[in-house]
């Protein structure tokens, strides 16, 4: 088939969003403290990850933040080989849902250490860290 | 039993040929849908009370696709975009028969659309990886909708204890269906080496394990039953839709071999047509298979089959057309294409044909009980719509 006419856009539009963290803020700080954490309803005792100020079937706003101790066992994984645009710099890249032992699934990279045994039900770590470009950011670490 | 009156059923459908589309816009891909629903009705523009336009978009120009292909196609009636994911189709549906069965309209129209080659590949993979939980799972680690479905596959062959070549199965059937669908993507059958052969885009998946990006349009008109009744002697009825919505977090999923709102949706469909289950009280099934991995988990969570069975099937070739459950004679998502907002349209136009009897040759399946069930997923089982069709007899 032939190439279709095409009139290429000349307007371009840059995405860059302001997401609002003010009532997470103690996630953040936490991860630059090397802590993972979530919130808990003082209430009914429920976990959140990802962490919600307000814990909504008490429809209270009676929480705490509690530290992932980070060990964790690996429910199932997968290695993205072909990227989205913004990730292409990263080159392949293991993504894991692991369960902590605090019953919590979080989903995350793996970091291998150069092994290629992955194995679903190994454990892992769950770490906070500092990534080259500056920002903190959380993943599994085989143990 | 409900009176003609309380129901709704499909008068006239239209599909347009799926593919790389740019030889049409937007608008003038919807009207190669609207034209034929409506002359399929036998109706003309101003019958038609109120009208939804299922869509994702970002990937194309046009912010307000109802608006512009209302414009294009002469529709002046009330209308909306609808948006649920991969099921933005089948909301689209929902919509326009919920405008009837509240009395506001007697006949409607539920379209959907997707124009997904106006943007280059690597912004149509970045638009469909953020549409899961941006903020938790895209902005640090760059989720795809491979990926989500491969973190399934991975778990599902662990557990069951398949292979990779059980997955491309799906693939073949698909493959073989599309090469005999005149509207499909891919023309052309294939085989588990040739599937095997392609390459990894997130591990397990390969190329050939994915539905590609595709542009098309699919549109049904939709009439109160004792109108219908009078348009048409072949009137097939929506007996039940089933919604449900899962967690937009994947880590908040109790399980990664199934889709639980999948099977919630499910479970009101069949009571909402008074049935205990799947049964054998289907001639056909259209299956959410964006994946080979997510026809495999349709068919264990609309029951045809037990969890873990489901690539059995396959390899028994149950899903074929003289098979048990025959299921996307018209090659699914992964072969006739996914143009994310037409997928839940196009799903209910197959229905309709397969139960009216008009297939074509090769993939009309045997209609004995007179019911089909289309199965749509939204994102990784972010939404799921379940909806059950019959003759009416
Ligand atoms: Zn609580």
């Amino acid at each position: 088939m032939p190439d279709e006419p095409i009139l290429e856009d000349r307007r371009i539009l840059e995405l860059r969003y302001r997401m609002p963290i003010l009532q997470i803020r103690e996630f953040f700080t936490g991860l630059e403290e090397g802590k993972v954490r979530g919130t808990k309803c003082r209430d009914c005792g429920k976990i959140y990850f990802p962490p919600q100020s307000e814990c909504s079937s008490c429809m209270t706003k009676n929480m705490e933040w509690i530290d992932f101790g980070g060990d964790a066992t690996l429910e199932t994984f997968t290695t993205v080989e072909v990227a989205p645009t913004s990730f292409a710099a990263e080159g392949k890249y293991v993504v894991a849902v692991g369960k902590l032992d605090e019953g919590i699934n979080v989903l995350s990279w793996l970091n291998l250490n150069g092994t290629k045994d992955i194995k679903i039900g190994m454990k892992m770590k769950l770490k906070s860290l500092r990534k080259k470009e500056g920002y903190y950011s959380y993943e599994f670490f085989q143990e | 039993m409900k009176s003609d009156d309380e129901r709704v059923a499909i008068v006239g459908v239209g599909h347009s040929k799926f593919g790389k589309r740019l030889d049409v816009s937007m608008n003038e891909l919807g009207w190669e849908a609207i034209k034929p629903a409506l002359q399929d009705a036998g109706i003309v523009q101003k019958d038609i009370d109120f009208y939804s336009v299922g869509n994702f978009g970002y990937w194309s120009e046009e912010i307000l696709p109802a608006v512009t292909i209302g414009e294009y196609a002469g529709l002046a009636c009330g209308s909306l975009k609808t948006e649920a994911a991969c099921a933005s189709g089948s909301a689209s549906l929902k919509i326009a028969m919920d405008s009837i069965l509240s009395g506001t309209a007697k006949i409607a129209m539920a379209m959907g659309i997707e124009k997904m080659y106006n943007s280059p590949n690597g912004t149509i993979i970045e638009l469909i990886g953020r549409a899961g939980n941006y903020f938790w799972e895209f902005e640090n680690f760059g989720m795809t909708f491979p990926g989500y479905y491969a973190l399934y596959a991975t778990k599902y062959l662990a557990a069951y204890n398949a292979r990779e070549e059980d997955l491309c199965e799906a693939a073949v059937k698909a493959h073989h269906y599309g090469s005999l669908n005149p509207y499909a993507q891919f023309q052309k059958e294939t085989t588990v080496e040739e599937c095997m052969k392609s390459k990894y885009v997130s591990r397990p998946l390969k190329l050939m394990d994915s539905s590609p990006i595709t542009d098309g349009a699919a549109a049904v008109i939709l009439a109160r039953g004792d109108i219908a009744k009078k348009m048409t002697d072949t009137p097939i009825y929506i007996e039940s839709q089933g919604t449900a919505t899962g967690t937009a977090y994947i880590g908040r999923r109790d399980e990664y071999t199934g889709l639980e709102a999948s099977r919630r949706a499910a479970d009101i469909a069949f009571r909402g047509a008074g049935l205990e289950g799947v049964g054998s009280n289907f001639d056909l099934f259209e299956v959410h298979d964006c994946f080979t991995i997510a026809e495999v988990m349709a068919y264990e969570d609309i029951g045809i089959a037990k969890k873990g069975e489901g690539i059995k099937l396959l390899k028994e070739k149950q899903t074929y057309r003289d098979g048990k459950y025959p299921a996307n004679l018209d090659g699914g998502l992964k072969s006739k294409g996914h143009p994310i907002g037409a997928t839940g349209i196009s799903q209910a136009v197959e229905i309709t044909k397969q139960l009216r009897g008009d297939a074509g040759k090769g993939r009309q399946a045997d209609i004995k009980r007179g019911r089909a069930l289309q199965h749509n997923v939204g994102g990784t089982g972010h939404y799921a719509y379940v909806t059950i069709y019959s003759r009416g007899d």
